[in-house]
């Protein structure tokens, strides 16, 4: 039987189409959460038996694919399935997402112990990145690049995108490197992401989440700022693969 | 019979913002009220206290006007059997929505609850009936933000007081017989009436008698499934705040009974999870967090907060009372030992109302939610978390304030805590 598990969310839409007899992974997409993708989703993803729905329009999406019974299950959830899969001795995951960021730990059973979300603000998201690289008329895989090669961080307090932008304007005002401020940038996000993490104790790498984990050399930064991650090749994709994955038992 | 606009005229209302308060209204209760499945008769009667919410109660209190006066509080401190006593009828004034929060901030900080935002907002926008026809408001000095706020009050409307010990000690407990026994001698000057014993024994009773009609209602939702929603149980305790108590305490029983044979003719578990919520207050129309829940798949069984058991759960003592003295004490005792509020320090009678309505209300989890800036129930989390953990109780904390802008996360987090426990 195949399972389709769709992850919709802020930013991109991602699908896993997974064959529950082999435990198969047969295909996998990513899209961008237009609204041109989202109305012609039907035409887009693989045909299936089974469809499992989350992320942020996980409640919407099901009247447009009027798929029978499909589940809709909480990303917090899907992740921590997804995760639990493609890497099972992991017990700590980060997603660094579009308009959220979550931290999740697993017990040694896979099941969830406990779950941190940012609250509203959309500092210390994907989303936060994306903006300020922008800023310094950046790619985001360019800023990581840039960033890496800083010695001396700068700094950036505010703990809102707005005043952050601004910040960082009066920054390259004063010939600040480029690179000083992209790893401000960063440290700004990974310091923020701590504090979600809060007395949390960790002995293993965190495993990374989301966008950004399809990003180069973005562990080395995490490193720099003292919060060790590491990433999968499927990391962009738990939310749907752990979708498809509460219909198999 | 006055018709509603000069009805509003009289009391001063911003008649167009009024419109917009009130255009919102019936979209959210159909959303979070109608919309679902519900076979209670009984609620008929509180649906439609909401649906005419600036109507007929505010009529009442108009014409209650000629017999005494009409007093404003916003905190369960406030001891409503004086006022009563004193032919007054109290009003807890709701401020749980988002309209007038922007007002609010027009004059205080943006960093404060939105209680008292939004409370602050609904005077200076002259847009809550409630609010206009008040003769008075009480203020009690719990947490800083009140405490500052009644001074802002006090330019708008006029203000009486209550001072409140941070600590329940024997000297906290003196202060606050103390401020009870003021508020009694206030009331009688200001509105020249004298409070008797007689006058308050019959209060106290009319008081305890809506409180058992909570009680007796919410022990029904021990059953499993429960005869109520938790929304809907959450209205009908708001309703406690401003309505006509005669009137009320035989509605609640009504329903209560309506609840006890529902429970006794239809007993099929229906494998929902259970849930308590606890925290800040939640007045009308508040109704975010409940929603959330009960369309996530589980029930709100009872709410350990200031509209929900700490409102009613024990009563005034009227035995051994001889005096008005006696029945002086026995109200201040029953406010300053029952009520378990996050502004005293410690507030361990908490920890342990929480822990025994979990077991006695069989929850699976807490759902402990503040408001925004409510720094006493923010900061009191963790050590309810800890407790929580050492029991083997799934909790987690919200954080929201009266919009909706953050209603896709709080989903997210909720149905993943339902579908976690
Ligand atoms: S939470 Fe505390 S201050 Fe607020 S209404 Fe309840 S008792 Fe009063
Ligand atoms: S909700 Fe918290 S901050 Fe707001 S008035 Fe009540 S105790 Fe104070």
């Amino acid at each position: 039987m195949k399972i389709l598990g769709l992850d919709i969310g802020s930013r991109s839409i991602k699908w896993i189409l997974y064959e529950a007899s082999s435990s198969c992974l047969l295909e996998k997409g990513i899209l961008d959460s237009t609204p041109h993708n989202l109305e012609r989703i039907e035409e887009i993803i693989p045909p299936f038996d089974k469809i499992g729905l989350t992320g942020y329009g996980r409640h919407n999406l099901n009247n447009v694919l009027r798929a029978e019974s499909p589940k809709i299950v909480s990303e917090i959830t899907c992740h921590a399935k997804g995760a639990r899969f493609i890497e099972p001795n992991c017990h700590h995951l980060l997603d660094i997402g579009g308009q959220d960021t979550k931290f999740i730990i697993l017990d040694a059973s896979g099941k969830i112990i406990d779950f941190k979300l940012n609250d509203r603000c959309s500092a210390g998201t994907g989303r936060y990145l994306e903006n300020m690289a922008k800023i310094l008329d950046l790619g985001i895989q360019d800023f990581i690049n840039i960033a890496i090669r800083s010695e001396k961080p700068s700094n950036i307090n505010s703990m809102c995108t707005v005043f952050a932008e601004s910040e960082i304007i009066s920054l390259i005002h004063s010939r600040e490197k480029i690179e000083d401020i992209s790893a401000g940038i960063m440290k700004s996000l990974i310091f923020r992401t701590k504090a979600l993490i809060g007395t949390n104790k960790i002995d293993e790498k965190i495993l990374l989440l989301g966008g950004l984990s399809e990003l180069e050399n973005i562990e080395i930064l995490f490193e720099r700022f003292d919060l060790k991650v590491k990433k999968n090749e499927l990391s962009r994709y738990t939310g749907a693969l752990g979708a498809a994955l509460t219909l198999t038992n | 019979m006055m018709d509603n606009t000069k009805m509003y005229k009289s009391l001063g209302i911003d008649l167009d913002a009024h419109d917009t308060l009130m255009g919102a209204l019936p979209e959210l209760f159909k959303e979070c009220f109608l919309n679902k499945e519900q076979d209670l008769k009984g609620l008929s009667y509180f649906y439609s206290v909401v649906a005419d919410i600036h109507g007929a109660r505010v009529k009442e209190l108009i014409e209650h006007k000629n017999k005494g006066p009409v007093i404003g509080s916003f905190c369960i401190y406030v001891p409503e059997e004086i006022i009563l006593a004193a032919c007054g009828q109290l009003v807890g004034l709701c401020a749980g929505a988002d309209f007038w929060v922007p007002y609010g901030e027009q004059i205080v900080p943006k960093n404060l609850c939105p209680l008292i935002k939004a409370g602050i907002g609904a005077k200076y926008s002259r847009t809550c009936p409630y609010f206009q026809v008040v003769d008075l408001l009480i203020g009690e000095n719990t947490c800083d933000g009140k405490k500052k706020a009644w001074e802002i009050f006090s330019d708008m409307v006029e203000m009486y007081v209550m001072d409140m010990p941070n600590k329940k000690s024997e000297l906290g407990l003196k202060l606050w017989q103390e401020e009870v026994k003021n508020l009694c001698n206030f009331l009688e000057k200001k509105f020249s009436k004298s409070i008797s014993f007689d006058s308050l024994l019959d209060a106290i009773q009319k008081v305890n008698a809506k409180r058992s009609a909570l009680n007796r209602l919410y022990e029904t939702r021990k059953n499993s499934p429960t005869p109520i929603s938790g929304i809907d149980a959450l209205l009908v305790t708001q309703i406690g705040f401003y309505d006509d108590i005669e009137r009320y305490t035989k509605m609640v029983n009504a329903l209560a009974q309506e609840c006890e044979e529902k429970v006794l003719s239809n007993f099929k578990n229906n494998g929902r999870k259970r849930i308590l919520v606890t925290g800040s207050p939640m007045v009308v129309p508040n109704w975010k967090i409940h929603h959330v829940i009960e369309t996530s798949g589980a029930d709100v069984v009872v709410e350990e907060n200031c509209t929900g058991t700490r409102y009613f759960k024990d009563n005034v003592s009227i035995e051994n009372a001889s005096s008005k003295g006696d029945l002086l004490k026995n109200i201040s005792d029953r406010y300053i030992n029952n009520i378990n509020c996050a502004c005293f320090s410690p507030n361990r009678g908490r920890e342990e109302d929480i822990l025994k309505l979990c077991k006695d209300y069989k929850c699976d989890g807490i759902v402990y939610v503040s408001l925004s800036f409510c720094t006493t129930y923010m900061v009191e989390a963790e050590r309810i978390r800890k407790v929580a953990k050492e029991n083997s109780i799934p909790m987690m904390t919200v954080e929201s304030d009266y919009s909706f802008s953050d209603l896709g996360q709080l989903r997210t987090r909720i149905e993943a805590f339902i579908e976690n426990l």
